[in-house]
């Protein structure tokens, strides 16, 4: 649902007049209509208490945390850097309108506050970027890997990610039955 | 496993005080009948009590959110089906309406009517499905069959639409990948007036029997506010009282024209939110499709089905959310383009059931063993959207 | 005491009210089949007009245009066109599909230029068979070579021979006039 003109504005101003300019943000359009709020990644926390927790806002409902490795310059100038880039969907339980939170993380070592004492489902959302992007979350209550094994090496939706051969004396990898009847 | 990682795996999220102290490790699944595909739970239980729970997920997890990033933007549409396959279309619906989205394509109104018929009928085998393996799970056998018979005649149905019964990839940027007659159109009509017997029918073989009610009503009870903090969407999330669905609130194809209205969880049996309600939530919802149905089928026009696509699609840079209702609640598809290559940088796959497996480790929390599965099997999880 | 009675009592009767139900249904024509033995019509027959079965390939009609091969997200298909004396245009050397590994999608059907038939019985070159029963005991069992191995392996040689035949007459040809016009083979 497109989110009100009047709420984004009040957005900016809120976060703005309740940290007295010490969180900076800025608000653009994404594709469908969802205001981001971009933010630095220290502040996560603040602003998410802010957004969550306001009466005048009150977004309680998380839709969902994605991460996204950026290894190489894309031409949008915005999203011009090397690291991580963490999206935060939220919404409003009242009528379901929708805003996102965009921080960026750097490449070596991305570090980024907890959000799961907002949510009982941020943990998991977390967890799975731990999991696949190597992001990791400062004060989580339980990080570990949730749908690879224990033991599994590497962080797979990385885009340097070079999958090893073997896992555990499995190989990964099988010919294909085409290979074998070649001609050629 | 290591015995260190193990330790690190089992190490419990919140101290709990032991009832008698003699803690048992149970070892449920990953192949158990009742976890609907590959889902493990690690139950510490003192008596019939649980006192902790640890589900583990990932066993069916393909990394299709990798694969995406390997492949043209129309050859990852395949994959969208097995996503979630008891309810591909609506899988393939979200993934294409994000990418149409961010490439601002047209869709001809015929094939927007064709996927919305599709996505019903999607649904209603969905719901089947889910209302017939949670008597299932609690010993009753005989529901089952008598939903999936029904399901068996809509995938007939589906495959006119589509020519598939499962997996069906019916749905393409710009339009769907084929037309059909007028004869479905009375089929799935005819049919339609033997669906509204159907659900009586079911409703009273197993929804007014004292023996399945009294298995669920207060069992796993989520009130509103809880299944907002777990980010529950669709069935679940109205189950527990909360009518929010994406066809009404934030409306795609032509679900603004369509008049159906959003069950809600009333409690009428327990409190509102238990298990009984997800079910009935879930029978009703069945209703309210084929009500959409008729609707569909009064307004559908002959036209053309798809719209002009570029062959290589390439996206302009830059990143949209898109979310649709599926079956099992919210399904969001968050796509990143670079705005060069022709495949996409991102895709990110948020689900409903990934969404209901996070109440999972606090709900089991003082449970009965025999009421965690009729709690597990009230959620309606398929594992595959959970690990994607 | 009276709601204990009564608990029993309506556990009881509910049970037998969906047990009505079940036994109606003893009263009605089974709707399972004995499959395959006792059917009416094969099953294919029933199936509707774009149902999709076994992929499979006119040989005759193909072009070797390659064009299913590049739709195919999961390479399915190995083919090879190269010019021979056969025919004009491309000839098929060797078509080589893994159903083990396809998930009938469409996309290749898709993708098929070449067409043939009219309304009715219309296909293009490659296209799904209503067949489903394509199960094997080995996973090898499941390439299906629609063109036969000894046959291809002719057809490989033939086309060697004609690109090796096309490149001598190319290079005669351009090499008393100046070499602007590099060989097409």
């Amino acid at each position: 649902m497109n989110f009100p003109a009047a709420h984004l504005e009040k957005l900016a101003k809120l976060v703005d007049s309740v940290y007295n300019g010490a969180v900076s943000s800025e608000i653009v359009q994404a594709d469908t209509k969802i205001p981001v709020l971009k933010i630095n990644s220290r502040d996560i926390r603040k602003v998410v208490e802010l957004v969550v927790h306001h009466k005048d806002l009150g977004f309680t409902y998380l839709n969902t945390i994605s991460g996204t490795h950026l290894a190489e310059t894309r031409e949008d100038e915005s999203l011009d850097l090397k690291g991580f880039e963490m999206f935060y969907v939220f919404s409003n339980s009242q009528d379901f309108s929708s805003l996102a939170i965009k921080t960026t993380l750097p490449e070596n070592n991305p570090e980024i506050d907890t959000i799961d004492d907002f949510s009982g489902s941020a943990n998991w959302f977390e967890r799975e970027i731990f999991d696949l992007l190597g992001v990791n979350f400062k004060n989580s209550q339980d990080l570990r890997r949730i749908m690879l094994p224990p033991d599994w090496e590497g962080h797979p939706l990385r885009k340097d990610f070079k999958e090893g051969s073997h896992y555990n004396g499995i190989p990964t990898t099988r010919s294909s039955e085409l290979e074998a009847i070649r001609i050629e | 496993m290591t015995s260190a990682t193990r330790e690190k795996e089992l190490k419990p999220r919140v101290e709990i005080t032991q009832i008698s102290g003699t803690e048992i490790e149970v070892n449920m699944g990953p192949h158990h009948p009742s976890t609907h595909g590959v889902i493990r739970f690690i139950l510490f239980i003192d008596g019939e009590i649980v006192v902790r729970a640890v589900p583990d997920v990932g066993y069916l997890h393909r990394s299709i959110e990798k694969i995406a990033e390997s492949m043209p933007y129309s050859f990852f549409m395949p994959y969208t089906d097995r996503v979630d396959y008891v309810a591909a279309i609506n899988c393939n619906l979200g993934y294409a309406l994000a990418i149409e989205a961010m490439g601002g394509l047209e869709v001809p109104e015929r094939a927007t009517w064709l996927r919305m018929i599709g996505v019903e009928l999607n649904r209603i085998m969905s719901h089947l499905v889910g209302v017939g393996a949670l008597p299932l799970d609690l010993g009753a056998f005989t529901p089952f069959v008598h939903a999936l018979r029904e399901r068996e005649h809509m995938m007939d149905l589906l495959e006119i639409l589509t020519g598939t019964r499962m997996n069906n990839n019916y749905i393409r940027f710009g339009g769907v990948c084929q037309d059909v007659d007028d004869e479905f159109l009375k089929k799935l009509e005819k049919y339609l007036d033997h669906f509204v017997l159907f659900l009586e029918e079911y409703d009273r073989l197993i929804g007014t029997n004292k023996i399945f009610i009294e298995r669920l009503k207060n069992v796993g009870i989520v009130s509103g506010e809880k299944a907002l903090s777990y980010s529950f969407s669709g069935p679940n999330l109205r189950a527990s009282g909360i009518g929010l669905d994406l066809r009404k609130v934030d409306p795609y194809c032509f679900y603004n024209d369509m008049k159906f209205d959003v069950p809600v969880g009333k409690g009428i049996k327990g409190t509102v939110g238990d298990s009984f309600d997800r079910y009935i939530v879930r029978i009703e919802e069945m209703a309210e499709c084929e009500k959409i149905l008729r609707q569909i089928l009064s307004k559908i026009k002959e036209g053309p089905i798809q719209s002009k696509v570029p062959k290589k699609l390439v996206l302009p840079a830059g990143e949209a959310y898109h979310h649709t209702e599926s079956a099992r609640g919210e399904l969001g598809y968050h796509i990143i383009s670079d705005g060069k290559s022709a495949s996409p940088y991102r895709i990110k796959i948020r689900t409903g059931s990934f969404a209901s497996m996070t109440s999972l480790a606090e709900i089991f929390k003082g449970m009965m063993v025999a009421d965690v599965i009729a709690y597990f099997a009230s959620l309606d999880i398929v594992a595959p959207e959970v690990d994607r | 005491m009276t709601t204990y009675l009564k608990n029993i009592w309506e556990a009881s009767a509910t049970v037998f009210e969906g047990m009505a139900i079940t036994f109606s249904y003893l009263l009605q024509r089974p709707i399972t089949v004995q499959y395959p033995d006792r059917l009416k019509e094969p099953v294919p027959k029933t199936l509707p007009k774009n149902y999709r079965g076994r992929l499979m390939v006119d040989t005759e009609l193909c072009t070797a245009c390659a064009l299913c091969q590049k739709a195919c997200p999961i390479d399915v298909i190995e083919m090879k066109g190269a010019r021979t004396e056969r025919k004009k245009g491309l000839t098929l050397i060797y078509f080589n599909i893994y159903h083990g590994k396809c998930m009938y999608c469409n996309l290749c059907v898709e993708a098929c230029p070449a067409e043939e038939g009219d309304e009715e019985a219309h296909h293009t070159a490659i296209y799904f068979k209503k067949d489903f029963e394509g199960s094997g005991y080995e996973l090898k069992d499941l390439v299906e070579q629609f063109i036969p191995r000894e046959e291809a392996i002719q057809r490989l040689k033939e086309a060697e021979e004609t690109a090796a035949k096309r490149a001598a007459k190319a290079a005669a040809e351009s090499a008393p006039a100046e070499p602007k016009k590099e060989g097409n083979a």
